[in-house]
């Protein structure tokens, strides 16, 4: 039972910060997850510092839309999908959950690659690796105890952090990084633009945001505890990305200076080469296998949440499977699904990362959509209704995205 | 008739002109089953929308309405605030089913006319209500005839529903066979975690004292504690009163400090005093999971003698199963169950018939500790002692039952309190 409310003002004020801080932490992490670690590096790779100044403006970018996520379980004590089901109908519910489980089903396949990657850097076949940690997966987040799968997995993302040292010690060059990072550069090729929305996809991901609400409303978060929600919320935007920069600079000055391209994802551990010299590989493969696991497990989980919420089907991992068959149906679909394509024998395990990440981001604005109409409605929102300032943020991501998918169609269609 | 059925329906006039389109319906409640009063349309002429009241319109059905004028002659009336709209208000909102303790949602609502009126008389939650919606009914219908079924139609007569009124969030509750009030305290605080804190408020403002009081108990201590601070302190205080101390005790140590003492000095006296003294023991240790309403008997009663002081007394004790027997300066000397007191003659002295080794802990005993005694010895209750021997209270085995329980179910019972 918790005590902490009797505890003195100040210390209770930071219990309640850690207590929330919870998921932030694990969105961060979960963040940068295999489409994250190997869009990013892909990204350092082949066009070294020239992606750093969108990295920075998604910041921003991932700041408001999370937070507008955050401020809608706090105001409304619902989560996304039941908003968006009840302000928008049976048909445009079937559209966005359509959507989620397209995008979802990209980032669980691209979470089994990332599983298959790391567990062949170790040298096991992912003919048994796949099957073993589907298995895993599938019997712990549903029949074990969540909690500690969490930390444990959280255990193996902080091996992410190195690229932190990693990036300082391969002497990258500051200045023109620095430079990158505020003045944009833009480049008319389909590859460009392609890594580009991916960057983007990685960051801001349409599983997150229903995510991040659905986790505020089981918490029981009130308008009134919402300021330290807000902090959060910021923190762990600021953290995903603070790792995320230093994947490109690390990924930029290693990679991209030799002119290595990312083939499989021996060739992206080289990143972390000047911090663990032999051990690089390893260091990557647990942090990639970490971060992997970790969101395999919550995007499938979240995807049978969101969706079973939203049409009123029995869920939850307390119910057994007669009393809610469409949740577990799905959860396993979900599993099946990630764990069997990536057993395809003739599959790129990191064209498969990156292209999930683009799925994703071509697909984020019509969730961004939907959420921008909830968040501006009096009714639902009362006088927490967007600023002018957020809608222009999130306004602009969703016009960006859109622009961008067009000129990809369009310079796919006709090469120069 | 359903309610997907007649929205975007045509509206024409008696003499087939085009009037309009239906775009949502609308009722009065207060009625069992709620009134159509009339429907809001999508104007042909100026394209505005508008309300055609019941009284005007001839005839209504799934294929089309028609007026009892001709159009020119129609009055329409404009849309107020604070009216209730069935698509706009009722559609795809959560019903929370007592009967199976889930949150289910309205996916169509059916219609029928009773005498001369047009009423709301069930919501369907069911899967064929989505299909209606997504107009794919007829179609997975026609492909299931070919297997001999059919979409099971699942309906909650509106008589079953009723609305719970919130500031953001409107919800309803359907209680299909029993009212709240008759439900195990235990699925009401089932219920009551599956909701949200505006429902929650709402639906525990609806019990009475005693059945507030019981859920309360089954509540996770997080929620209990912020349902006790939003409600007011009346009602708050009235529960409390019917809670035992050890159970208040443990509620008011989640609160902040000041609500705390702010109820302890509005509790009456003597079981405030008490709670105070459980207070100050650690959360997990005996001392924090006891209860200080047990019966102590002193050594030089007779059998006969004990049995009319408790029949007299009534005592308000959580466990009558044990009686603890303790000497002048209130030390344990023995324990006697209630099975000993019964069979034993009726002139004996307790001294006599109790049993001296008394298995007992510590005040500051772990919980886990205090669990596994109770659990070794198939114990009901076990008595604290302090220092000098001296009985504080005793911890039931419904305190420990918890941390006895393997770590699966006490999860799901975690999950459903």
């Amino acid at each position: 039972m918790m005590r902490f409310l009797r505890l003195p003002k100040f210390s209770r004020r930071i219990l309640i910060f850690l207590a929330i801080m919870g998921p932030g932490i694990i969105t961060a992490c979960a963040d940068n997850d295999a489409g994250g670690i190997t869009t990013y590096s892909v990204a350092g790779a082949s066009f070294g510092y020239e992606m750093l100044w969108g990295l920075f403006l998604i910041t921003i970018a991932l700041a408001v839309v999370q937070e507008m996520c955050a401020r809608m379980g706090a105001v409304t004590g619902k989560g996304l999908s039941d908003l968006i089901r009840e302000n928008f109908g049976v048909r445009w519910t079937m559209f966005a959950m359509g959507i989620l489980l397209i995008a979802n089903l990209f980032t669980i396949i691209a979470d089994f690659a990332g599983i298959a990657a790391s567990g062949e850097i170790f040298g096991i076949s992912r003919f048994f690796f796949i099957p073993l940690m589907a298995g895993v997966i599938w019997f712990t987040v549903l029949r074990g105890s969540y909690k500690i799968v969490e930390r444990v997995f959280l255990g193996f993302c902080l091996a992410q952090f190195a690229y932190i040292f990693s990036g300082f010690m391969a002497k990258p060059d500051w200045s023109l990084a620095l430079r990158h990072t505020f003045v944009p550069t833009f480049r008319m090729d389909a590859h460009f633009i392609l890594i580009f929305i991916g960057v983007i996809g990685t960051t801001i991901t349409p599983w997150m945001q229903f995510y991040i609400q659905s986790s505020i409303r089981d918490k029981g978060i009130t308008v009134k505890q919402y300021k330290y929600e807000r902090l959060e919320v910021l923190f762990g935007a600021f953290l995903t990305d603070f790792v995320s920069f230093f994947i490109i600079v690390a990924s930029a000055a290693t990679l991209f200076k030799y002119g290595i391209h990312i083939e499989t994802a021996r060739d992206a551990a080289v990143a972390l080469g000047p911090l663990a010299g032999g051990f690089a590989e390893t260091l990557f493969a647990l942090g990639l296998f970490g971060a992997s696991t970790l969101t395999a497990s919550i995007v499938t989980l979240s995807s049978s949440y969101a969706i079973c919420e939203a049409f009123g089907w029995e869920s939850g991992i307390n119910k057994n499977f007669r009393e809610a068959p469409i949740f577990y149906g799905l959860f396993t679909f979900l599993i099946l699904i990630g764990a069997g394509v990536v057993l395809w024998p003739k599959l790129s395990l990191i064209v498969v990362m990156l292209l999930s990440q683009e799925v994703n981001g071509i697909l984020l604005p019509f969730i961004l959509i939907f959420m921008l109409i909830l968040i501006n409605n009096r009714r639902i929102m009362g006088k927490e209704v967007n600023s002018t300032f957020y809608n222009v943020i999130a306004g602009l991501v969703v016009a960006a995205l859109i622009v961008l998918t067009l000129i990809l169609v369009v310079t796919s269609l006709f090469p120069a | 008739m359903f309610v997907s059925d007649l929205i975007g329906d045509p509206v024409v006039d008696r003499v087939q002109e085009p009037v309009g389109r239906v775009k949502d319906i609308i009722i009065t409640l207060g009625e069992t089953f709620p009134k159509v009063t009339g429907l809001l349309i999508k104007r042909e002429d100026n394209k505005k929308e508008a309300i055609l009241l019941l009284a005007e319109v001839d005839l209504i059905g799934p294929q089309f309405v028609t007026t009892r004028s001709v159009r020119s002659r129609i009055t329409f009336t404009e849309l107020r605030d604070g009216e209730v709209l069935l698509e706009r208000d009722i559609f795809d909102k959560q019903i929370v089913d007592v009967d199976g303790a889930r949150v289910i949602r309205v996916n169509d609502l059916k219609l029928a006319k009773v005498e001369q009126e047009v009423r709301l008389i069930a919501a369907d939650t069911g899967l064929a209500g989505l299909l209606r919606r997504l107009g794919m009914l007829r179609l997975v219908n026609w492909i299931l005839k070919f297997f001999g079924r059919q979409t099971p139609e699942t309906l909650i007569g509106w008589d079953h529903v009723e609305p719970l009124k919130t500031d953001f969030n409107k919800g309803y509750i359907a209680i299909p066979h029993k009212r709240t009030a008759e439900l195990h305290p235990a699925d009401i605080a089932h219920i009551i975690s599956q909701v949200n804190p505006d429902q929650r408020k709402e639906l525990f403002t609806s019990l009475s004292e005693k059945t507030a009081a019981e859920s309360l108990h089954e509540l996770e201590p997080m929620i209990g504690a912020m349902l006790l601070q939003t409600i007011d302190t009346k009602k708050a205080l009235g529960i409390l009163e019917k809670m035992p101390v050890d159970e208040v005790a443990d509620l008011l140590g989640d609160l902040p400090p000041e609500r705390t003492e702010e109820f302890l000095r509005l509790i009456r006296i003597k079981k405030s005093a008490e709670i105070r003294k459980l207070l100050k023991h650690h959360d997990e240790t005996a001392g924090g999971l006891m209860t200080t309403e047990f019966i102590t008997l002193p050594q030089g009663l007779t059998v006969e003698e004990t049995i009319n002081r408790l029949r007299e007394t009534a005592p308000s004790a959580e466990t009558i199963y044990y009686l603890y027997v303790v000497d002048e300066a209130e030390r344990l000397v023995g324990v006697l169950s209630l099975r000993n007191l019964i069979i034993s003659l009726p002139e004996k002295r307790l001294e006599e018939v109790m049993i001296r080794d008394c298995i007992t802990v510590t005040v500051e005993m772990n919980q886990r500790q205090v669990a596994e005694v109770i659990s070794k010895y198939n114990l009901l209750a076990v008595p604290v002692i302090d220092g000098e021997g001296r009985v504080q209270g005793i911890v039931t085995v419904d305190d420990v039952i918890d941390l006895m329980l393997p770590p699966v179910s006490r999860r799901k019972r975690q999950m459903l309190g």
